[in-house]
């Protein structure tokens, strides 16, 4: 009784049956899950599962090293990404979360499903193929007893990594709010969509807008002068919360218009426009 | 692991006929193959040893830290950030060199543990850069094709920030893919992307050269003399579609070489998906790869006996994909890379006739770093002599030592690409992307196998040129401490000459404030702001000019019609009819202004691309120059925020 369980277990924990697990656990977190499940399910199943299985697939009877094997699971994930974006494209479907989803975790349990497929009843064995039987040499040869590794070992070597992390995520965090406090700067711009036509009246209308502005600044005026200064208009500019302010004028459509932004206590204009004449 | 499955460490048994650890008769050929040169071959732990690796990459991330703060000080202006940063370069890389070159290793294990945990820091070091956003034009142009295919759900969309890029859209998936299914920022998954396919990279890399060599120290050392390519850290590091493609390349490489070795249909198919993913992710790379296989498969048919020509049908399947999709898919790749050939054929001409233009100026570099390049070079030249001479002398029939060699040859050429012209370091900088393989391996295999550079004397004194050395056990003690200092110093003294003339430019280095023609140190608050005001307020697709930076700004965050030749519009010192007719033939539609240009020269020796005045700015453009446009009656001013103005012009009405 003990040995059927031990080998239900055994079966039950393989890699074909946890990759399985881990992809529809994935591939449900992205689909159905939080942000986080999103994250990790997302990760898996662009960089580790499908290439994981078709690693097994592939090369299952075929020579291959532990950091062979390390290195072609990302690059066949990586793969599988790009080959299923075009298949799904000459399909004719949309690329959007859902079909990368079970376009990639389908891949996976497609192939774990082929790779459960017995030995005699798949084509193209290659189990008697003259290049299986040919030693590899030094470092590639066949090693029949499998080595161990050591707990105590393992612990000693990979706990200065841990540290290692912590360095680099210190350094990390460092650059980040380094380069986002950099880059944080108020920006205050007066701007103008491209005005219209003029009307029957020669007048055309003009949208204006202010952003980044700063009440420390303020109150704001805005002003419109012609080509010889003269003021056309002027009026006060009450901004959101956000600093943002917008209007909407009718100005004439005849002459070249200056629209001029001022600070408080600004006797030169802040930021400036000019509308050409039309017509 | 199945039990078909080997392990990757020096513990494995060894057939009869290797040479084991203490076994220094073999000839050098055969120790340039085999393990047996090393001194431990045998792992002390088992397969699993990381040996000394997490230590010495502890040590590693020491200079990690020092490279960030040494960047929190150039954005802050602190005196001193740059000795920290170049001794912040060193403390990342030397340590794992001289780790490599101590013939002390425990196995695969640990020399896998230091070359991918330096692949690591390193991409934090091109990743802290600018942590927050892609500043890079190019990266730039990637974050928007990525967000295209996000946006419309399709492949092959419109992308005028980058039109060859369409057809090539490996990288702009793999970062949709995982942007839509993680629900992360595109800049985040383009980080993350780019991240995972450069240490794909390197770990096919160390694969290959270690199936090549069959010596962990040879593949580690290869790993990390590459680490030293001009644009390791940046270019085949950054959100590119280089950097999608150059792990397939590799991994192409690698399986065709099994191919040859083994055979077995497992191997074909992944080197035709390899093939095919090359192809769909870059177009350079993918040529690369034909090239390369045709080296590898006439090398083979020139040195193995009985001759396979099954060897060229790789090379041949490579050649029919490519062409392909080229011809049915992406036939404007064609005209895209005629210019810079184009011009570097211009410049070779202009050379020969002993004259000069614009374009085949080179940027001027300083007298140190010209004097630390060359001895950079001069050094793996050395090295390159040294395993020449041994493999001709033993008459060497290895094909892929010979195609390494072949291809380390070709490397040395392409460096003279670097002084034709304005883009001539650039091209050179490409290109050796791909040659620095071959170069790397066999510099690896001089450095590892101890290859005499000078013959030893024999009896009667003589140094014998032409014939075999005998054989020398390898070097202990003080010979081994001297070789394993020297070794480590020219690998650092090639970092040190790569980050000085790779990228970003010297001047750059460090992140900091706005600096003009600076491309990533250009990318500020001032200009994406007024980049997203086009978009909201402009509409996409309009002709949009500027600098370089403003381009680059608007045709991606603004979403418009990139026109990057209006360098003379700004130079002009006054409005003449010349310039309506530019603005004609551009059908431009608006042009940013950016006044800082009044303030700075550009750092990278031009303010717009394809700059009438590249590498011949001594002044910064005048206020005069810059203000012109206000003059313009039928010109509106539409934006201003202090820095950035944006004028439409006659034709964007």
């Amino acid at each position: 009784m003990n040995a059927v369980a031990s080998r239900v277990v055994a079966c039950a924990v393989s890699m074909p049956a946890l990759v399985a697990v881990a992809t529809v656990a994935s591939a449900a977190g992205v689909l159905g899950g939080p942000q986080a499940a999103a994250i990790v399910g997302g990760v898996l199943l662009g960089f580790v599962l499908p290439g994981l299985a078709l690693t097994a697939l592939i090369v299952r009877h075929r020579t291959l090293s532990a950091v062979e094997r390390t290195v072609l699971a990302p690059a066949f994930s990586l793969a599988v990404l790009v080959l299923a974006g075009l298949i799904l494209q000459v399909a004719g479907l949309a690329l959007d979360r859902t079909s990368w989803t079970l376009a990639t975790g389908g891949v996976t349990l497609a192939v774990l499903g082929l790779r459960a497929v017995p030995r005699a009843v798949r084509s193209g064995e290659e189990d008697g193929e003259p290049g299986d039987a040919r030693p590899l040499p030094g470092l590639f040869a066949a090693r029949p007893p499998r080595q161990k590794v050591r707990a105590v070992q393992l612990v000693r070597q990979v706990s200065p990594l841990l540290l290692v992390l912590a360095i680099l995520g210190g350094a990390g965090y460092l650059s980040f709010v380094g380069s986002q406090r950099s880059y944080e700067v108020t920006v205050t711009a007066l701007s103008a969509a491209p005005p219209g036509d003029p009307d029957a009246a020669g007048a055309r209308t003009v949208d204006l807008a202010a952003s980044g502005l700063v009440p420390a600044d303020g109150p704001y005026r805005m002003t419109v002068t012609d080509p010889t200064g003269a003021q056309v208009l002027e009026q006060a500019v009450p901004f959101d919360a956000d600093g943002t302010w917008r209007v909407t004028l009718r100005l004439p459509s005849a002459q070249r218009l200056t629209v001029s932004l001022f600070r408080a206590g600004d006797t030169a204009a802040y930021r400036t426009l000019s509308i050409a004449a039309v017509g | 692991m199945s039990d078909q499955a080997t392990t990757d460490s020096a513990t494995e048994a060894r057939p009869e006929s290797d040479p084991g650890p203490g076994d220094h008769t073999a000839p050098l050929a055969v120790r340039v193959g085999q393990p047996a040169a090393e001194r431990r071959a045998r792992a002390r732990g088992g397969p699993y040893d990381l040996g000394h690796s997490p230590a010495v990459l502890m040590v590693s991330s020491l200079g990690v830290l020092l490279v960030a703060l040494a960047y929190t000080g150039g954005r802050e202006r602190v005196s001193g950030a740059m000795v920290a940063y170049w001794v912040g370069q060193v403390v990342v890389f030397t340590p794992v060199v001289l780790r490599l070159l101590s013939r002390r290793m425990a196995g695969v294990a640990e020399s896998l543990m230091l070359v991918a945990g330096l692949a690591v820091n390193q991409y934090l070091l091109k990743w802290m850069y600018s942590p927050d956003q892609f500043r890079f034009p190019d990266e730039l142009q990637h974050w928007l094709a990525t967000t295209v295919i996000m946006e419309s759900g399709k492949l092959f969309q419109r992308n005028p920030a980058l039109p060859p890029a369409v057809h090539f859209p490996g990288l702009a998936e793999m970062g949709a893919a995982l942007a839509l299914m993680t629900g992360m920022p595109v800049t985040y998954a383009g980080i993350l992307v780019a991240g995972v396919a450069h240490l794909v990279f390197v770990g096919v890399l160390f694969i290959c050269v270690l199936r090549a060599s069959n010596s962990p120290a040879v593949a580690g050392v290869a790993c990390v003399i590459y680490a030293t390519a001009l644009h390791y850290l940046f270019f085949s590091s950054m959100f590119l579609y280089q950097t999608a493609a150059l792990p397939f390349f590799m991994l192409a490489v690698w399986a065709t070489r099994r191919w040859r070795e083994e055979g077995g249909k497992p191997f074909v198919v992944v080197a035709l998906a390899s093939i095919v993913m090359t192809t769909v992710s870059h177009h350079v790379s993918a040529f690369v790869l034909i090239a390369m296989l045709f080296l590898l498969a006439v090398t083979e048919l020139v040195t193995d006996r009985p001759r396979r020509w099954s060897a060229l049908a790789m090379p041949g399947a490579a050649l029919v994909v490519v062409a392909g999709w080229i011809l049915l898919v992406a036939r404007d790749v064609i005209r895209y890379l005629r210019a810079p050939v184009d011009q570097v054929m211009d410049t070779v001409s202009l050379l020969m006739t002993d004259r000069t233009d614009a374009s085949s100026v080179s940027a001027p570099v300083s007298a140190w770093q010209l004097l630390l390049q060359a001895a950079g070079l001069i050094g793996l030249f050395v090295l390159f002599l040294a395993v020449a001479r041994d493999m001709v002398v033993r008459q060497d029939r290895d094909s892929w030592r010979w195609a390494a060699l072949i291809g380390a040859g070709v490397f040395f050429l392409g460096n003279g690409v670097r002084f034709l012209g304005q883009n001539g370091p650039e091209i050179a900088g490409r290109l050796s992307t791909f040659t620095y393989i071959p170069i790397s391996v066999i510099a690896a295999v001089a450095l590892v196998r101890a290859v005499r550079i000078m013959p030893a004397r024999d009896a009667a004194g003589r140094r014998r040129w032409r014939t075999p050395a005998p054989v020398q056990p390898p070097p202990t003690g003080g010979k081994l401490l001297l070789r394993v200092i020297a070794g480590s110093a020219l690998v650092t003294l090639l970092m040190i000459g790569a980050r000085a003339g790779g990228w970003p430019p010297l001047g750059s280095l460090l992140p900091g404030p706005y600096l003009a023609g600076g491309f990533e140190r250009s990318v500020d608050a001032y200009g994406v702001e007024a980049a997203r005001w086009q978009r909201a307020a402009l509409g996409p697709g309009n002709r949009v000019g500027g600098d370089v930076t403003s381009v680059s700004l608007s045709s991606t965050y603004g979403r418009q019609d990139p026109v990057r030749e209006v360098g003379p519009l700004y130079y002009a010192n006054q409005w003449t009819l010349d310039s309506e007719d530019l603005v004609e033939s551009l059908y431009l539609d608006y042009l940013v202004v950016d006044w800082r240009l009044s303030t700075q020269l550009p750092q990278s020796e031009s303010y717009f691309e394809n700059d009438p005045q590249a590498g011949r700015i001594t002044q910064p453009l005048t206020p005069a120059q810059l203000g012109k446009f206000d003059a313009l009656a039928d010109v509106d001013r539409l934006y201003d925020n202090g820095t950035v103005r944006i004028y439409r012009m006659g034709n964007g009405r």
